[in-house]
């Protein structure tokens, strides 16, 4: 499977992205909104997780502008409330909302695997 | 024997007569006939010149002459039929042998002297019995209109008597204006068909009040501005305050003290029979209008006083006027049973002998005596206290202080509440921020830290350890962070009626492993309560975590509600440590904790107590409880 990992915070990305790699994904990985665009564009990707806040180009932005629909998974460190403010009418692409912090790395992967998943069984 | 003969005639030709027992009668020219005759003489000839203006008249009169220097006489003269016509210029001669022809001057009539009353002769005619027959009639009808007008007085007396004793022995009661009216209704009734009366009375240039009774009862109107000098109008006016249409009005206005105070009347009819309503409303009005004014200032006074009475009594700190020389005239915190005894304020306040040293009308006696109102602010002490103490010198009858009292202690509490409201309220902002801006990087920490863990090269060595410790460390900064971010969100939930046992039950599931050592009592009444449910379980889950990190031994939580008057409380208590004493003061602040570095984040019960708050419930310590620590959930009763 081919994951984008969308985040400006290096660590998570990072981390996100062996943990991934560790498990037999191909990984891109993209440190803003603009580089992660891009990279829908121009490679082949099965899931997208995708940080909220970024700069250069935000995570609405890119839910915005992507051309192909792809699932995402949106990764926020938005406290609880605010999700509420997130219509999945408006991204019907989102499939998932995980809360940062995450309770364990192993966990998280495993949850957004089972995620696109459901994904993809539903369709 | 009468003879009338015009004034100007008699003056010309007899000065003098010779035969007394002709009564000359003079009469002016102008005087009516009438007239003549009410002077109660029998006319037994009238001599009239045709000056004479009422010349008609005398055709009624048998005998009669008319003197005229004109040489012919109309016709109309003719017509009234004078016995005999004489020209002036004859007329001594002509008249002296009429009088002898009709045997006037004869000497054996009757004679009439001053007394017209006094008969002399017994030779009275018919005609003077008549006369005096008559008179007696006259008389008669005189006196018995005399005693009439004399029991109408003595009852109109009585009346007025009556409302003179009512307006002196009541005017200071209440229901002074109804009983008042009652008592006019009752004479208004008598006289006719009457809707409703009324008072129009104005107590200065600005004041008015309008009352209008009903035959029930008495409505009052404040500030209306009405002329009664255009009745047209103002039926219109009171019609529109009533919401009635209105008959026809009749008022009479006071003179003597407020020209624009009117009673007034409403009729049936367009002319009803006012003669004797009128007669006693003009002597009452007066009166009626000063003692309504009276009442009114009276009922202004006593207004004005609970006023006082309720802002003195309302006031928790001590105030007072007392006079210069510190004599209470009154106050909110010393009853005056005898009003003889005087105290002054400082043997009251602060049970001293002398004023306090930084008096504050101690200040102002000092200053110009002259000067009305003047005011300052002094810090005093006593009974161990701190005030602040504002006096504001007036006159009245005399120079007197009023002074208040501020406790400098509770208002000093009061700042330091604003300030750490203020404190928080930024706090609140800036954890908001902190938190969201924190929450990033200790993610990618803990990402990092946890693949470090799984590891090969780091897997079962030292280094395992303390990966470890870098992971608890970061548990705990988020629990620190989820705890501040709920802190800051204002949230607003709906509150719901649920049973507290619910609340409950659904809670401790979630509590099952720290329960697990000690045993929980759970007894409440299922009482329906307005609250927010997700809210009031964080608060209970608060309350039995703390508890049960409290007790390090095997212990009980009570849980069980209390149904007062005012509230729905629910008490929980543990048989820990309770709280410490010098914990005590700070309980519901934010940061306070007993806990060991790690286990709490000092947010727990000031968010509870928080969260509590925002639904108009509280979080209370009860600091008598000896037994453990019992925290205290208050409802208001809905």
């Amino acid at each position: 499977m081919n994951i984008l990992i969308c985040d400006d915070e290096d660590l998570i990305r990072k981390s996100l992205a062996r943990a991934f790699r560790a498990s037999g994904h191909h990984v891109y990985e993209a440190e803003n909104g603009l580089v992660g665009l891009q990279l829908i564009e121009n490679e082949k990707i099965d899931l997208i997780i995708l940080d909220l806040l970024m700069p250069e180009k935000n995570g609405f932005d890119v839910l915005q502008e992507m051309k192909m629909i792809k699932p995402v998974i949106i990764i926020s460190a938005f406290s609880g409330q605010q999700e509420g403010h997130f219509h999945t009418e408006t991204y019907p692409q989102v499939i998932g909302f995980l809360k940062k912090p995450f309770e364990h790395l192993n966990i998280v992967t495993q949850e957004m695997v089972n995620l696109y998943e459901n994904y993809i069984r539903k369709i | 024997m009468n003879i009338f003969i015009q004034d100007n005639l008699y003056k010309a030709h007899f000065n003098q007569i010779g035969d007394s027992t002709i009564n000359w009668v003079t009469y002016d020219k102008a005087q009516l006939p009438t007239e003549l005759y009410q002077l109660n003489i029998q006319s037994d000839l009238v001599v009239a010149t045709d000056e004479y203006e009422y010349l008609q008249e005398l055709k009624k009169i048998k005998k009669k002459i008319l003197v005229t220097h004109h040489s012919t006489v109309s016709f109309d003269l003719v017509n009234v039929g004078f016995n005999l016509i004489i020209q002036e210029s004859d007329f001594e001669a002509q008249f002296v042998s009429y009088l002898s022809k009709e045997d006037f001057l004869k000497q054996n009539q009757i004679r009439i002297t001053d007394n017209r009353f006094l008969m002399k002769d017994l030779a009275l005619n018919e005609h003077e019995i008549q006369s005096l027959k008559n008179e007696l009639n006259e008389k008669k009808e005189i006196l018995e209109q005399l005693k009439y007008e004399e029991k109408y007085k003595r009852a109109r007396e009585k009346k007025l008597n009556h409302i003179l004793d009512f307006l002196n022995l009541n005017h200071g009661q209440n229901d002074f204006v109804e009983n008042l009216c009652e008592i006019l209704w009752k004479e208004v009734k008598k006289q006719g068909s009457f809707l409703s009366l009324g008072f129009y009375i104005s107590v200065n240039d600005q004041e008015n009040i309008l009352i209008t009774y009903n035959r029930e009862a008495a409505t009052f109107f404040y500030d209306v501005k009405l002329s009664f000098d255009d009745l047209l109008s103002t039926t219109k006016n009171i019609e529109r305050l009533l919401n009635r249409p209105l008959g026809f009005l009749f008022s009479w206005g006071s003179t003597k003290f407020q020209k624009s105070s009117y009673l007034f009347l409403e009729s049936k009819i367009s002319k009803p029979d006012l003669l004797e309503i009128d007669s006693y409303f003009v002597e009452i009005v007066d009166l009626v209008v000063l003692m309504l004014q009276r009442f009114h200032v009276q009922q202004q006074v006593n207004n004005l006083m609970n006023k006082w009475n309720m802002f003195a009594e309302a006031y928790s700190q001590p105030l007072h006027v007392v006079d210069q020389e510190f004599n209470i005239v009154k106050s909110n915190y010393f009853i005056h049973e005898n009003e003889n005894i005087k105290l002054k304020c400082y043997q009251a306040l602060a049970s001293r002998n002398s004023p306090c040293d930084q008096c504050p009308v101690l200040k102002l006696t000092n200053t110009d005596q002259l000067k009305n109102e003047e005011k300052t602010t002094e810090y005093v002490s006593f009974l161990d206290k701190k005030f602040k103490a504002n006096a504001v010198s007036f006159f009245s009858d005399k120079k007197y202080y009023f002074s208040f009292y501020e406790d400098q202690y509770e208002n000093d509490q009061l700042r330091s509440q604003v300030i750490l409201n203020e404190k928080m309220n930024v706090i609140g902002q800036l954890a908001n921020h902190l938190a969201h801006e924190l929450n990033n990087p200790l993610t990618g920490l803990k990402l990092t830290t946890e693949y470090l863990l799984e590891h090969d090269s780091v897997k079962n060595t030292t280094i395992q350890s303390d990966f470890l410790e870098i992971l608890k460390g970061i548990d705990r900064s988020r629990n620190i962070i989820f705890d501040l971010l709920h802190f800051s969100s204002d949230q607003q939930s709906q509150l719901s009626e649920v049973m507290i046992e619910d609340v409950i039950k659904k809670t401790l599931p979630l509590l099952k492993t720290m329960t697990r050592t000690h045993n929980i009592f759970l007894d409440v009444k299922r009482i329906p309560v307005k609250m927010s449910v997700n809210q009031v379980q964080q608060v209970i889950f608060n309350l039995i975590k703390n508890a049960c990190q409290a007790m390090t031994e095997k212990g009980f939580i009570k849980i069980y509600d209390v149904v007062s008057a005012e509230y729905y409380d629910v008490y929980f208590e543990d048989t820990g440590p309770g709280i410490p004493d010098t914990m005590r003061s700070q309980l519901f602040n934010a940061f306070t904790t007993s806990k060991q570095q790690g286990e709490g984040t000092g947010l727990g019960l000031f968010l509870s107590k928080k969260i509590m708050n925002r639904m108009g419930a509280d979080l209370l310590h009860d600091e008598q409880y000896k037994n453990g620590a019992r925290f205290i959930l208050r409802f208001k009763k809905s």
